[in-house]
């Protein structure tokens, strides 16, 4: 499976690799109810997303919506140009934070 | 990364036209002839489109649309008909079946692509 | 007005931009943007033309408008002659305007420049006058060419329910496409989205709003749902749309937008506008509406704010129509406005009310905005009249075998309507005059050394509160010695005076000087430039005139930017009060009667080592000998030159309306108006210059 979250010292970080669409969202969302907590902020690596697509973009959001309800936040640390092509396009994630770090491994 | 769209159509010259303007576009074309042809290519590879002629032999692509929303693997692939009657009987039957775009034979390249973007 | 007369003006405006278009043409054979220009112009002509009856005129225009079509369009050449013809055809246009009725002889004149024009024109469709076809024709044209004008601004918004992702149906690639219309402000709302343990994963919770600024058209934004119109719900509505007058006023509120939108109710925004915050910020907090919601509303009021002002930058050139008089009425009005502050804001000092004072400080500053918007209504560009001398400079220079260019600079400059009125004439005179009189012919130039072509120059330009216009020739220029000898004979000038070259030179605008028709055969100047002095002079303005023998001359005219009010400086003279215009004044200063002594009689008082005449206006206007042993002296600029006249008493700067002295004072010498003073009282308006004029004369046959 190409998700893994990493938690350590109160900070998290999800990476996702290969497809983050509807094919592969309803796997991703069981990993995500087990891994994923709103209680610290949340760092997101998608440079190894090849795929994305509205419904893997939905996910992101509602980690986001609520992060942003706990007071945390979510920060887009790196991303793909498939990654980057999508967020923008949609603009889903205007109240996450951007790195500018770009599409890098 | 480039998108995949399978073609099926009986008409191999329909088929090749369409492939040559898809991949001038950019897209990774798969050929089948038919409908049934068209379930055994689909063999766990990213298909993101499928392009189906409506009348042909073996299964048809009313039969295709039905098919293809059972399969685990394809259940979400978004398929575009092509009809030649500009009939809307086959159109509505096509889009209460599963499919999602359509385009009225003769077309221009241009109007194919435009559809395709829609979709993929 | 009635319509026809508008129509008439109208008619008369696109005639000037014809003429105009011409007359570039004739320098840049290959501007399509003239081409343009002449075709608007005569389409619209014909077109209003026979809608009010105009028919010959219509017709006739039809053929032209045929023949700029016939340019746009390639299949036709700019030549020389069809530029002289289309000059002619414009002046021909003019007549027919005058003359709705059908006249034999303005038929002839029709027929022949038509059969000028299609000798130029390639089989002109004769039979094709009816001005109905030509019209259907080309307003389809023309349809065509404002489709680049179709911005149009629309609010998107998006909800492909539940079942979308399910059906294989995604939302970036419609995103995408809509993007490719335009410059597009999208804003993914997730305000129905659950949590990820309550989510569905495959189902869409999502809904997105858009603003999209595109000139592609409806159909081009529809057709991109064209595959999820059914299944989608999707929501299109015009908020801001080019060649409409907008319904939207320039800011849209932000609760308007939310409540047009459904995502706010009225009541929410109502109780959100009692408390004193930002709007966004309490719908937000506290009646529970999503930012993102919030955030596309905003996104669109910048969207329609931006578009409002680019629209209004391109539409700037639009202008309402008002008739001149109902714009004087304003400006009387605003006058009366003025006298009844200054009123005000006496009874105000008097009464020492703090709280009316506050007010009438409040109405001054209200009332001098007023006056300055009033005044800028009335201001127009000097431009049209250039345009004007640029067929005079063109047919006079044909007809006289000169070869001469039309330079103008400034033509932006504005200057109140009747100033620019009245200024046509004096200026045609003068401009008149330089080609006449002052550009030698072609050969001599040679012989002289300068390039053949002779150059015109008239520009424009502001100087505080004046319009300096100034017509500048590289002719010959004046010739100081024969204008001499002419002032001697005519008794203008004594034998025994020495005046500079310049005070000679603007002797060609004294009446006893100008009137001698031989003068103009040898000084090349003169003939009616005592009417142009005082046509000048009338609008209070002064002109002067200077030469570079050889060189060329420089008419240079000076004009108050406005003829109804004035700043002007009030003073006192025994009882009586009047205006100076402060705009001469230079400085005051005090004459005591030691100083008046020491000067032995002459009326000369020494200000920092220069001698400045001066005039006493109790001798002037009240014929009191008797000087107050200290007086005040204003001294005003005049040209070069400075002049003084003694007051009892400087008040003060005072807004003044020029109103008429009425017939009986009329003709008072030295008087230009009056204006009533916020007491009630009327203090008269001093017209310097003559009084300087007739005090240096007084001087100098004293002398």
């Amino acid at each position: 499976m190409a998700i893994k979250m990493v938690t350590e010292n109160e900070k998290s970080l999800l990476s996702i690799d290969g497809e983050l669409t509807i094919y592969t969202a309803a796997e991703y969302k069981e990993y995500l109810v087990e891994n994923f907590s709103s209680e610290q902020s949340l760092e997101v690596d998608l440079a190894g997303i090849e795929e994305i697509d509205t419904c893997g973009l939905q996910l992101l959001a509602a980690m986001s919506k609520q992060l942003s309800d706990n007071g945390n936040e979510i920060n887009i640390i790196a991303s793909s140009d498939a990654a980057k092509d999508a967020l923008e396009t949609s603009r889903l994630m205007t109240h996450m934070t951007f790195s500018t770090k770009g599409a890098e491994a | 990364m480039s998108k995949t769209i399978m073609v099926v159509d009986d008409s191999s010259s329909i088929r090749q036209v369409i492939s040559i303007a898809l991949k001038g576009a950019g897209y990774e074309v798969i050929e089948a002839c038919d409908g049934k042809d068209a379930l055994s290519k689909l063999t766990g590879q990213k298909i993101h489109l499928i392009v189906s002629d409506v009348n042909m032999p073996n299964l048809d692509g009313i039969g295709l649309v039905k098919e293809v929303k059972q399969h685990p693997q394809y259940k979400f692939t978004p398929i575009m008909m092509l009809t030649t009657e500009s009939g809307e009987a086959k159109k509505q039957e096509g889009k209460s079946a599963g499919a999602k775009g359509w385009l009225v034979k003769p077309f221009q390249p241009n109007a194919l692509l435009s559809a395709v973007a829609k979709l993929a | 007005m009635s319509i026809e007369d508008t129509f008439r003006e109208e008619a008369d405006e696109l005639l000037i931009d014809l003429e105009a278009a011409m007359l570039e043409l004739e320098e840049q054979p290959d501007d399509s943007d003239c081409v343009d220009r002449a075709f608007r112009a005569m389409h619209t002509i014909k077109g209003s033309g026979s809608m009010f009856g105009f028919e010959k005129l219509a017709a006739f225009t039809h053929h032209l408008e045929n023949a700029f079509d016939l340019v746009r369009n390639g299949d036709l050449q700019i030549t020389k002659e069809l530029i002289s013809i289309s000059l002619d055809s414009g002046d021909h246009i003019r007549l027919l305007l005058e003359e709705k009725e059908s006249n034999e002889e303005l038929d002839q004149a029709s027929d022949e420049l038509l059969a000028r024009l299609s000798s130029l024109v390639p089989n002109t469709d004769d039979q094709d006058s009816g001005a109905n076809t030509g019209e259907a024709n080309s307003e389809k044209k023309s349809a065509g060419n404002s489709s680049s004008d179709n911005t149009q601004t629309y609010r998107v918004r998006i909800n492909p329910g539940l079942d979308s992702f399910a059906n294989g149906m995604d939302v970036l690639p419609i995103l995408r496409e809509i993007r490719s219309l335009g410059p597009c402000h999208i804003t993914t709302i997730a305000c129905d989205l659950p949590t990820l343990k309550e989510a569905d994963p495959e189902k869409c919770y999502l809904t997105w709003d858009l603003i999209l600024t595109t000139d592609q058209g409806i159909n081009a934004l529809n057709d991109v749902f064209i595959f999820v119109e059914d299944d989608w719900e999707i929501d299109i509505k015009v908020v801001d749309q080019s060649g409409h007058w907008s319904d939207t006023p320039e800011d849209k509120p932000l609760g308007e937008i939310l409540v047009e939108k459904g995502d706010a109710t009225e009541e929410q925004i109502a109780h959100a506008h009692a408390q004193q915050k930002k709007i966004g910020e309490i719908l937000a907090d506290s009646e529970n509406i999503a930012p993102e919601k919030i955030q596309s509303a905003l996104d669109e009021q910048k969207v329609l704010r931006k578009q409002h002002k680019k629209r209004k930058a391109s539409e700037g050139v639009s202008n309402v129509k008002v008739p001149a008089e109902k714009l004087d009425i304003l400006m009387d009005l605003v006058g009366e406005l003025v006298i009844a502050q200054a009123r005000l804001n006496q009874s105000a000092t008097q009464l020492r009310d703090p709280s009316l004072f506050s007010i009438a400080e409040d109405i001054e500053r209200l009332t001098t905005e007023l006056r300055d918007n009033t005044l800028g209504l009335r201001m127009l560009s000097i431009g049209t009249t250039f345009s004007r001398f640029r067929r005079l400079v063109r047919d006079l220079s044909n007809d006289l075998g000169k070869k001469i260019d039309l330079v103008t600079e400034g033509a932006e400059t504005e200057l109140d309507k009747t100033v620019i009125d009245r200024l046509g004439d004096p200026l045609v005179h003068l401009i008149r005059n330089s080609i006449d009189h002052g550009i030698e012919m072609p050969e001599q130039r040679k012989a002289a050394g300068k390039p053949e072509k002779g150059t015109v120059l008239i520009s424009a330009v502001h100087r505080e509160s004046h319009v300096v216009i100034t017509i500048k020739d590289d002719g010959a220029g004046l010739d100081a010695e024969a204008i001499r000898s002419k002032a001697i004979e005519r008794g203008v000038l004594s034998e025994d005076s020495k005046p500079t070259d310049q005070e000679l030179y603007n002797l060609i605008f004294d009446a006893g000087f100008s009137t001698a028709k031989v003068v103009s055969s040898v000084s090349g100047r003169g003939v009616g430039m005592d009417v142009v002095k005082r046509s000048i002079e009338e609008l209070r303005g002064t002109v002067s005139i200077d030469s570079i023998p050889g060189n060329g001359s420089t008419v240079t005219i000076k004009l108050p930017l406005t003829l109804a009010i004035i700043e002007g400086l009030l003073v006192q003279v025994e009882h009586d009060k009047y205006v100076i215009p402060l705009s001469q004044v230079d400085e005051c200063i005090e004459l005591t009667a030691e100083e008046v002594k020491s000067a032995n009689g002459n009326k000369l008082i020494e200000v920092r080592g220069e001698l400045v005449p001066y005039l006493r206006l109790r001798e002037c206007f009240n014929n009191n000998e008797n000087a107050l042993d200290i007086e005040q002296i204003v001294v005003i600029r005049n040209g070069d030159a400075r002049f003084g006249f003694t007051v009892d008493q400087v008040i003060g700067q005072h807004q003044t309306v020029i109103k008429g002295l009425g017939k009986v004072y009329e003709g008072v010498k030295g008087l230009a108006g009056a204006t009533i003073l916020g007491d009630g009282n009327v203090a008269l308006i001093l017209d310097t210059n003559v009084l300087i004029q007739d005090a240096s004369t007084a001087q100098k046959a004293f002398h």
